[in-house]
């Protein structure tokens, strides 16, 4: 006799998805309405049905190790869709919220952005470092004196210092969360939960194989910078009923595209320094500085049109939690400040433009330190499930082989 | 000893399906009078569409036939076709109606000749097929149509412009100068079995009925095995009359959905295991696969269930449809669904895809004005005896036909009771 699979159902785990959005999943029966009309779940992997299946019964474990949660990239047809208004997407983005927590490193920083009663301490890290560096560089006293030069108040050694141990020690958590995700998806090898809503005991042939040598990473970047997953979110609707899709791919692709343009622009600024020996600030009509701009304003756009889904003036709005409005507003506060302090240099509003930039400051550090501990946390997890399960073809969007002439289906004979 | 007025023997029966006649016998057989009032041009409504009942697989006319002659024969039964009840008021014992008929423009002197059709110019949706075929705008509504009377269809005809109908009509049955007219009377008791109409599969958005025409219905199926449909009871593509080796049956389109109807319908689980038989039995290669959420068939239908997969090869897979495409070369039919038990998304062709469409009230909110509650779901709630109005068949709620019946007869008892009350009182 085969060994029994016990089942260790999780029920906290079950609560706090509730709690994070997924409150209607209780109403599931299980029907697969959502995996049909999921313009981009495959025939071997199809999603989100056993997803709701295994929160309904407090599977943790298999409901956070496998790439599904991350290959959905929130187009909400699947809600539009639902028979029982259970709303699938919003499970969908409950489940990443709670793996972001899950699989954090180290695990109480996954906590620390999680709830709110932490934020006071989450801030006064980069202000505490960064009044310890003003303090050391003698800026505490006073301003600095004559045109506004913020190099003259924050050095750019001292910045180097700081954000470049910031973003190791982001990239290391990173890692270690994004290979944490990767061994749970490796040890489940989600071949066996293919079977009988998991339940089934043994292990048919895995459905995912992976190994190293196969990694797909430049094709799977290249969809990344293409936004192709989300472009295929768009094809083939089943019906008329609107989604989300609409503002996704453009609002994404601005705001990803914006940032990589900032990023650019932290570069070339550092090779001009450097390399050239430039001194900021820059005049406005240099390329650079254009970019950075442009760059600047397509992220703040974009910053809009995702607050402003978030309206809850809407008909039936997902539920907004505090990370995604922490990130949304972290997000907003550093491109705003980031504007602020630029123009109030211009104006030379000395007594305005020092603290302004210094917010500045605190927020950039708050954006790149935290980045595997918040809703940024995607671009890790996101990249780890694209490249878990592009080998398979699984990440792939296909749609089933037709059967000839409606003969058998695989499930026959373990039907009741 | 006192008389018993009139109206504290009689009973409106409100419908004149399978449930109103089953009422109206019973009644009559127990002596007391029943008025039947149907909207429709003949009695006999959804059952005598249907080619054959589960779990028998019987036709539905032969039991029709016995009970029009009980109606016959029964004393003190009053049918009115087109007609509808506008009003109710009063309480038990003393109900006052208000009734409306609609012109049939053909007489009692009619005797189905069916002289008029040939002349007859205009045509109308076929409404007895389900919109598939036409009819001329005098038709029979059936050939077992009780009354057996033809009728026009005032919508299309082109009365005195034409009025060829009238020349050819040897027994002067055709009356084009008839109008409505509106007429009470009183009853001592009430029964409602106005019954139920399908979920019109338009509303669906994403099961490509009205964008393929392969994509019907299971009371167009019905129609279509029936050897007085459309096609003489030959199972054929409605787009190219092409022979159907594969039919997809589509379960819970449109019920248990909160989009749609929230309700199960109860009765479409039995309905497509019994149409998977009309087509084995004209092509005993064609192959059925029915795609179900669960698949509801309670009590002793569970064998009906368990022959039809086992006897007539039906395949089942637990997940529901949620795309129907179409093969751009081959023109099949491409249904999708996940199949819950091995967690794979399948795809199923197949040259006919029958919509399980569900069981909606027919009675319209507001359209009879009467001391009734409707519940949550627009079904009639029965009250009790005091209220002297009872329901009977899917006025109800979704049912099969047998429950309709035992549910009719219990409705005639009620009503007596209520008109004994009423006399005692």
């Amino acid at each position: 006799m085969a060994a029994a699979t016990l089942l260790q159902p999780d029920l906290n785990f079950k609560q706090r998805i509730l709690s994070l959005g997924g409150a209607d999943l209780t109403a599931c029966y299980q029907c697969g309405t959502c995996s049909v009309v999921c313009p981009i779940s495959t025939a071997d992997n199809p999603f989100p049905r056993k997803e709701m299946v295994w929160v309904q019964w407090g599977l943790k474990d298999l409901a956070l190790s496998n790439p599904s949660i991350w290959l959905c990239h929130r187009c909400g047809t699947c809600s539009a869709y639902c028979p029982r208004d259970a709303r699938p997407s919003e499970v969908m983005a409950a489940l990443r919220e709670y793996s972001i927590g899950h699989y954090a490193s180290p695990t109480f920083m996954g906590r620390a952005l999680s709830e709110p009663k932490y934020l006071p301490l989450l801030f006064a890290i980069p202000i505490i470092i960064l009044l310890i560096a003003l303090g050391l560089l003698g800026r505490l006293a006073a301003l600095p004196e004559g045109q506004v030069v913020f190099s003259k108040f924050m050095s750019t050694t001292a910045l180097e210092v700081i954000f470049i141990v910031a973003t190791a020690l982001a990239l290391v958590g990173a890692a270690l969360g994004g290979a944490r995700y990767w061994k749970a998806m490796s040890r489940l090898d989600f071949g066996f939960w293919i079977l009988d809503f998991g339940l089934r005991t043994g292990r048919p042939q895995s459905k995912i194989q992976n190994p190293k040598s196969k990694i797909q990473l430049i094709p799977t970047l290249l969809d990344i910078l293409q936004h192709r997953k989300f472009r295929q979110c768009q094809a083939e609707p089943v019906g008329t009923r609107r989604t989300h899709q609409e503002h996704l791919f453009g609002a994404h692709l601005a705001i990803f595209y914006g940032f990589l343009g900032l990023t650019l622009t932290t570069a070339s600024v550092m090779i001009g320094l450097y390399v050239f020996g430039y001194f900021t600030p820059w005049p406005l009509w240099h390329p650079v500085k254009i970019l950075g701009n442009v760059s600047g304003a397509a992220v703040a756009i974009a910053l809009v049109v995702f607050a402003l889904r978030r309206n809850p003036d809407q008909a039936r709005p997902g539920k907004n939690t505090y990370s995604d409005w922490l990130f949304l507003w972290i997000l907003f506060l550093t491109v705003g400040t980031g504007f602020l302090s630029q123009g109030l240099r211009m104006l030379e509003m000395a007594v305005l433009a020092y603290p302004t930039y210094f917010m500045h400051l605190v927020f950039v550090f708050f954006l790149l330190a935290y980045i595997p501990y918040t809703k940024f946390a995607h671009l890790v997890y996101r990249t780890v499930a694209l490249l878990y399960a592009a080998p398979s073809g699984v990440a792939e969007r296909s749609r089933p082989q037709a059967l000839a002439g409606a003969s058998a289906p695989p499930s026959e004979g373990l039907a009741p | 000893m006192e008389t018993v007025p009139a109206a504290q023997r009689s009973i409106l029966i409100v419908g004149g399906g399978i449930a109103g006649i089953t009422a109206a016998v019973e009644a009559a057989e127990a002596g007391y009078e029943a008025i039947i009032v149907e909207q429709g041009a003949y009695l006999g409504g959804r059952v005598a569409q249907l080619y054959k009942y589960f779990p028998k697989l019987c036709p539905p006319y032969c039991g029709l036939e016995i009970n029009f002659q009980r109606l016959r024969k029964a004393p003190g039964i009053r049918v009115f076709t087109l007609a509808e009840v506008e009003q109710i008021v009063g309480r038990p014992g003393e109900f006052d109606v208000s009734i409306r008929l609609h012109p049939r423009y053909v007489n009692d002197r009619c005797t189905a000749c069916g002289a008029c059709t040939p002349v007859c110019p205009k045509d109308r949706p076929n409404a007895f097929n389900f919109g598939v075929g036409t009819t001329k705008a005098i038709y029979l509504p059936h050939e077992m149509a009780f009354p057996m009377k033809y009728a026009i269809d005032g919508s299309v005809c082109g009365f005195t412009e034409c009025a060829r109908c009238v020349e050819v009509c040897q027994y002067g049955a055709v009356d084009l100068a008839m109008q409505p007219r509106s007429f009470s009377l009183q009853v001592g008791a009430v029964v409602v079995a106005t019954g139920w109409k399908p979920y019109d599969a338009g509303q669906l958005d994403y099961l490509g009925f009205g964008k393929y025409p392969d994509v019907i219905t299971n009371v167009m199926m019905e129609r279509l095995a029936a050897p007085n449909g459309p096609t003489r009871g030959k199972i054929l593509r409605p787009s190219d009359g092409g022979e159907v080796n594969s039919v997809a049956f589509v379960q819970c389109a449109g019920s248990r959905d909160y989009n749609y109807l929230p309700y199960c319908s109860g009765i479409c689980c039995m309905a497509s295991l019994k149409e998977a038989t009309y087509l084995r039995e004209r092509n005993p290669n064609a192959k059925a696969h029915i795609f179900y959420i669960d698949l509801r068939t309670p009590g002793t239908y569970e064998a009906f269930s368990k022959k039809v997969r086992e006897q007539y090869g039906v395949s089942i897979t637990k997940g529901k449809v949620a795309r129907v495409t179409e093969d751009s070369t081959s023109k099949q039919l491409i249904v999708e669904a996940e199949d819950i038990l091995s967690a794979q998304k399948i795809q199923v062709r197949a040259d006919l895809v029958v919509l399980a469409t569900g069981i909606e009230p027919s009675l319209e909110p507001g359209k009879m004005d009467a001391p009734i509650v409707l519940d949550a779901d627009r079904f009639v709630v029965s009250r009790g005896t005091a209220d002297g109005i009872f329901t009977a068949g899917c006025a109800a709620g979704p049912m099969d036909v047998a429950t309709a019946v035992q549910q009719a007869t219990s409705a005639a008892i009620q009503a007596i009771g209520a008109l004994q009350g009423a006399a005692r009182r």
